[in-house]
């Protein structure tokens, strides 16, 4: 897997590509419980919360009353497409969390 | 013949995670090793919108043998699982993946995890499956009604 690529190897940056695979981009589709869908590309090590706070500014929400689900888990802000095993075109269900009780 | 059936079910895999109804989930199982079990899936199924199951998720087994597709899997929610066509052992009794009934290899994991989000709240009083719940579906319709709202809180969905 290691791509000997000799020509500039650059050692001032960050991750060079390593495995071929870290600095690749997926697309994931967020999904939510209407059947509503929207896409997002993002980086196997960037952390998800990145596309969690998107998704949620474009939807006008508090992030914090969303819950994202991969694969019937609820994924942490910290977590990475890699950490999670994501592929290209996989989907994020999400869902508004209910809270009891009535103040904020 | 397990060629078949571990293509197709990777095939089913495929499709599921590109495209799947909203609320569900369907992973295949993680072996002691850390490897993925395709021939057993962990499945959750949600309750519709205003019915007694809405709020619900509510959690399916799916096991594959090596006779799939020519056979259809087995699915079983937990124990004594409250339903008119659900066994005591949780075994889901339900025409399309009935062997003698109306099951047909084309018959996908999709199509069986929307069926039997269908039963939940049609129940076929004619084929039933267990006492408990056909008696009280049949005889006490509102006590019947209680037990199903509380077990749909005993499956709130994942967090």
């Amino acid at each position: 897997m290691s791509d000997n690529n000799n020509n500039n190897n650059n050692n001032n940056n960050e991750e060079v590509k390593k495995e071929g695979g870290d600095q690749e981009q997926i697309n994931i589709k967020v999904l939510d419980s209407n059947g509503g869908e929207v896409f997002f590309k993002i980086k196997k090590t960037t952390p998800l919360k990145k596309l969690m706070d998107a998704y949620s500014s474009k939807k006008g929400v508090n992030p914090s009353s969303l819950r994202f689900l991969y694969e019937g888990n609820r994924i942490d802000y910290e977590n990475t497409p890699k950490q999670l095993n994501m592929e290209n075109d996989d989907i994020i269900d999400v869902t508004i969390m209910q809270v009891g009780g009535s103040n904020n | 013949m397990s060629g078949i059936a571990l293509g197709r079910l990777t095939e089913e895999r495929k499709a599921w995670r590109k495209d799947h109804p909203p609320g569900f989930y369907a992973r295949p199982a993680t072996n002691p090793d850390g490897s993925q079990n395709l021939f057993s899936w962990q499945c959750g199924i949600p309750g519709k919108e205003k019915t007694l199951f809405e709020g619900g998720v509510f959690p399916l087994t799916i096991d594959f043998s090596e006779e799939y597709p020519s056979k259809p899997p087995k699915c079983k929610f937990p124990k004594d699982f409250f339903h008119p066509n659900v066994y005591p052992s949780g075994t889901v009794c339900l025409s399309i993946i009935n062997d003698d009934g109306d099951w047909r290899p084309s018959i996908s994991v999709k199509n069986i995890l929307l069926g039997i989000q269908d039963l939940l709240d049609a129940p076929n009083p004619k084929s039933p499956a267990q006492q408990p719940a056909i008696t009280l579906f049949l005889h006490n319709i509102e006590e019947y009604n209680k037990k199903i709202k509380s077990q749909t809180k005993l499956y709130p969905p994942p967090s």
